[in-house]
């Protein structure tokens, strides 16, 4: 058995002795991996970033790379290439100079050597004419190549990102964030970003640690996370617009399950059901709004009244009230609807997912844990 | 047509009025400034000319104006001492400049960078920062009372009789080493004034500029080197520019420490002008040699504003990411 790349084993980081950033996290991150550490301010990703570069100790916890106990060892001899938010460029120093930076601590290497591989670096990431030219005098998304080159140059086992496109405008964004993804395959390089941006880790990674309150809320595949969230948390964190919650109680039914909400009753087949329901529970269902069929009866439908609708171009976007409740609904767009009607909408129940109002854990059957 | 001829006549005529009214409100602002006009003109560029006039009499106590043409110059140039006074002064400036430059650039590398920054340990560094200040913050009289006393004669001066108490000889400091007391007193003086400085530029280094320094492998002195030292390049200059010039006029300390003396040793170009001016009331020959040190600031400092390349470095925007 190898082992993977990066282990995380209980970590735990307090700034202050008493509160905790990250609590009992524990992630693994194979070779090749892209991962996007995702999750609003605050969470503790960046936390759990700085633990992983070596800058921040943690107070718990540890921390293997290829099987080796890393806590104790420097940033520098971690083998890592570390892009941040800023991109940290020395501005005393010109682009050639910056990305000689790591090289140059390197004691073992020749000036010819040195010279070599930032053409190379700078070849790859496409700026060799920028190798003259001090930090001041390039634009943002320069900056931003310039700190890759410099995160790539030493040849990391591990390429760490710091929220690396948050300074950039919306289409170099996506611009820059090919190319990364681009890059991170060609180099065959273990990536781990920092982000809270969640169409980019969605876009980027391979799979996504949403984080909130210092641990983690769910680890899996983007399309794990978008169809099959653990939680509450997580189901109302990942999508836009938003996953529509509706609350309900869940009440036996013959064989069958339903579901008594303010818009009206649904049948829902025990199949669907991960646990034991003996007594009724108050869950929340939630439904992505393009997972509506807008039907004629209704019979197993629930009843919402329209509020406007916003013309999204390749689809319409039905902002309905259902009791005091806001839900939206996706339809396509030849499709079209009185706005002073009832809508009568019937759920898509192989993409339906039921939540425990209590604890907000997913009891659909086929959650991946 | 008759009627057009009138129009152009009469807008002629609005239009001068117009003017006049815009010369009236022009003038007002003016008028706003006086307060700031009448105290320079007073008070800086009135004493400017009368001194520029002074130098070519031979005033003296009882304040005549008796114009004697260039002789006070000629009497600058003639006096024997003159190049020694100017090589003591030379070395007061460079000396000085040298001192209280890289003493306060390493005070707060290891203040600022070290303790603050590496090893964490703020408030030991804050405490090291604030003892630095007190020189500073001390009114020159005091401070050089302080070092009157420490380094007094034997049976009255601190260090001495620190000295007898491991059972040292007493020295004569201020006869033996009067030159080496002015330098030290007055560069930890002016040390002390650069540190806020330069600790300020410090602490302007965004952290992810040293923690990305770090993962790249760099150790805390080299990043001291290459990272820290860059960005006080613009804090050293001007400081160094104020140090040369402050150290050229500067005759305060070495009136309350030595007096000049012992035998004129300690004499400078700035308080050889205050012995001519106030001690010998030769006021001609004091506004003089003033006249003189003025013109030496000037070339220098044009010659410094070259050779720093000022003008580059505020043109030159600085990078703060």
């Amino acid at each position: 058995m190898s082992e993977p790349m990066i282990r995380l084993e209980n970590i735990g980081k307090s700034y202050d002795g008493r509160t905790y950033a990250v609590r009992g996290m524990d992630l693994t991150i194979e070779k090749g991996d892209f991962v996007a550490l995702l999750g609003p301010s605050g969470c503790g990703k960046s936390t759990t970033l700085m633990m992983l570069c070596g800058l921040y100790r943690p107070t718990e916890g540890s921390i293997y790379f290829n099987g080796r106990y890393v806590n104790n060892i420097l940033p520098k001899d971690r083998n890592i290439g570390m892009v941040f938010q800023s991109y940290a460029l020395y501005p005393n120093m010109n682009v050639f100079e910056n990305i000689a930076f790591p090289l140059k601590q390197l004691k073992h290497l020749s000036k010819r050597e040195i010279r070599k591989r930032v053409q190379e670096v700078a070849n790859t990431v496409k700026i060799p004419e920028l190798l003259h030219r001090m930090p001041s005098q390039l634009s943002g998304g320069q900056q931003q190549r310039v700190a890759m080159c410099r995160a790539l140059v030493k040849d990391p086992d591990i390429l760490l990102l710091d929220e690396p496109m948050s300074n950039l405008d919306a289409r170099l964004k996506l611009e820059i964030r090919d190319e990364i993804k681009k890059l991170q395959e060609r180099l065959a390089l273990t990536a781990i970003i920092v982000t809270h941006d969640q169409e980019e880790a969605m876009a980027i990674s391979s799979h996504i640690a949403v984080i909130d309150q210092g641990s983690i809320q769910q680890y899996a595949a983007p399309d794990v996370l978008y169809n099959r969230p653990k939680n509450l948390f997580v189901a109302s964190f990942i999508g836009t617009p938003p996953m529509n919650f509706i609350t309900g109680t869940l009440e036996p039914m013959g064989e069958d399950f339903v579901c008594i909400t303010a818009g009206g009753n649904i049948t829902i087949p025990a199949a669907l059901i991960d646990c034991d329901l003996l007594t009724s529970r108050s869950v929340v269902l939630g439904i992505r709004p393009h997972n509506f069929k807008v039907v004629q009866s209704r019979e197993n439908a629930l009843t919402l009244s329209v509020d406007y609708i916003e013309h999204l171009g390749k689809e319409n976007l039905y902002r309905c009230q259902m009791a005091e409740t806001s839900i939206r609904v996706i339809t396509a767009i030849d499709e079209r609807y009185p706005t002073d009607e009832p809508l009568s909408v019937q759920i898509d129940l192989k993409m339906l997912n039921i939540f425990d109002e209590g604890s907000g854990d997913n009891i659909t059957c086929d959650v991946v844990v | 047509m008759d009627q057009s001829a009138d129009l152009l006549l009469k807008d002629r005529a609005t239009l001068t009025a117009d003017r006049k009214a815009i010369k009236r409100k022009q003038r007002f602002p003016f008028l706003m400034m006086l307060p700031f006009f009448v105290p320079v003109i007073v008070f800086v560029v009135v004493p400017i000319i009368l001194m520029l006039v002074m130098s070519f009499t031979d005033m003296k106590f009882t304040l005549k104006w008796n114009f004697i043409g260039f002789d006070n110059y000629r009497r600058i140039f003639g006096y024997p001492d003159m190049s020694k006074i100017l090589a003591r002064t030379l070395l007061l400036v460079v000396g000085n400049t040298t001192l209280s430059v890289l003493g306060s650039i390493f005070v707060v590398v290891i203040t600022t960078y070290y303790l603050d920054i590496v090893y964490r340990r703020k408030n030991l560094g804050l405490l090291f920062r604030i003892i630095w200040l007190i020189p500073n913050l001390t009114p020159t009289i005091v401070f050089m009372f302080i070092w009157r006393f420490m380094f007094g004669p034997e049976g009255y001066g601190m260090i001495n009789k620190m000295l007898a108490a491991i059972g040292l000889p007493a020295m004569n400091w201020f006869t033996n080493w009067s030159m080496q007391l002015l330098l030290a007193s007055m560069s930890l003086s002016s040390a002390s004034g650069s540190i806020i400085l330069f600790s300020s530029a410090i602490r302007q280094i965004p952290e992810s500029i040293v923690q990305s320094a770090k993962v790249d492998g760099a150790g805390n002195f080299y990043i001291c080197r290459r990272i820290v030292l860059p960005y006080l390049r613009w804090p050293i200059t001007q400081k160094t520019l104020w140090s040369i010039l402050g150290n050229f006029t500067a005759y305060e300390s070495i009136r309350l420490l030595t007096g000049g003396g012992p035998m004129g040793s300690t004499v400078t170009y700035a308080y050889y002008i205050y012995q001519n001016a106030y001690q010998y009331h030769t006021y001609g020959y004091g506004a003089a040699l003033s006249v003189f040190m003025v013109l030496m600031s000037i070339t220098m400092g044009l010659i410094m504003l070259r050779v720093f390349q000022v003008d580059k470095q505020l043109r030159v925007p600085r990078m703060d990411i």
